[in-house]
């Protein structure tokens, strides 16, 4: 049984996915704070209507090496940078991470991950519950 | 998934190590604050600045942080009136290392904000991993 295929479990994954990779973007932020000229990222938000009615993703086969792969399945997650209007103010050397606003994202991360795997685990249970398990 | 959160780790733990070769410039101004030169007319010891850059690094595709490049502040030395220095000039002046010691507590503070923000992320993203890891244990 492929869980995926339940819109729960699908969309937890879409959204611990789209966490992970905003962390990523985060670290890179705070690890350049003091990087001149370097601009903040953020990732675009998750969008949850379409989220909620997104088709699988389905790649070509490919039958001998000289195939194209085809579109990657990885990162349909885009980051953009922040505009200057956007942060709270701008370093004199071109610098725009403002620490306070990655560590409240970090944090803000962190929580909506923990909403996501408990998402996650309480579905399971469920299921186990129905099949019979979970005595 | 968990690739990507290794993937923070890293570009984090560049960034401690970036701080950490600050540091290291830091001390190295902080303790060669009274360095005058060996000789009359010889310049005293110049204060190092430390630049930080974006660096792609290809085989994973993570951007790290590096140190660009460790400079020299070329802003005037402090003269102080000491007529009877060994090392004084004919007018009794002699030169004193360009470091001001209040910047460089300031950066050193800077330094270490920007250290623990960065082991934060590590920490935060650990307990990622590990909340991930907890699935199976359902």
């Amino acid at each position: 049984m492929d869980l995926t295929k339940l819109d729960v479990f699908r969309m937890a994954k879409q959204k611990m996915g789209w966490i992970t990779e905003r962390q990523a973007v985060i670290a890179r932020n705070i690890a350049n704070a003091d990087s001149p000229r370097y601009r903040a990222k953020d990732l675009k938000p998750l969008n949850f209507a379409r989220m909620l009615d997104a088709t699988p993703q389905m790649r070509v086969a490919r039958t001998t090496s000289g195939h194209i792969p085809g579109a990657a399945d990885r990162s349909d997650f885009r980051t953009v940078r922040e505009r200057k209007g956007d942060v709270y103010e701008v370093n004199p050397n071109g610098n725009t991470v403002v620490m306070e606003e990655q560590l409240m994202k970090v944090s803000e991360s962190s929580m909506q991950y923990q909403l996501a795997t408990n998402i996650y685990n309480k579905n399971l249970s469920m299921l186990k519950t129905a099949v019979g398990q979970n005595r | 998934m968990t690739m990507d959160l290794m993937r923070a780790m890293n570009v984090s733990a560049s960034g401690m190590k970036a701080q950490g070769m600050r540091l290291r410039v830091i001390s190295e101004n902080i303790a060669n604050q009274d360095s005058v030169g060996t000789t009359k007319g010889v310049d005293p010891y110049r204060r190092k600045t430390i630049v930080f850059k974006e660096v792609m690094e290809k085989s994973s595709g993570t951007t790290l942080v590096h140190v660009d490049k460790i400079g020299r502040d070329d802003s005037d030395f402090v003269l102080e009136y000491e007529p009877y220095h060994p090392l004084a000039d004919d007018d009794g002046y002699i030169k004193r290392p360009n470091v001001n010691g209040l910047i460089e507590m300031m950066d050193m503070r800077e330094a270490q904000r920007t250290y623990e923000a960065n082991l934060t992320v590590i920490e935060s993203s650990k307990s990622m991993i590990q909340r991930t890891i907890d699935l199976l244990r359902v």
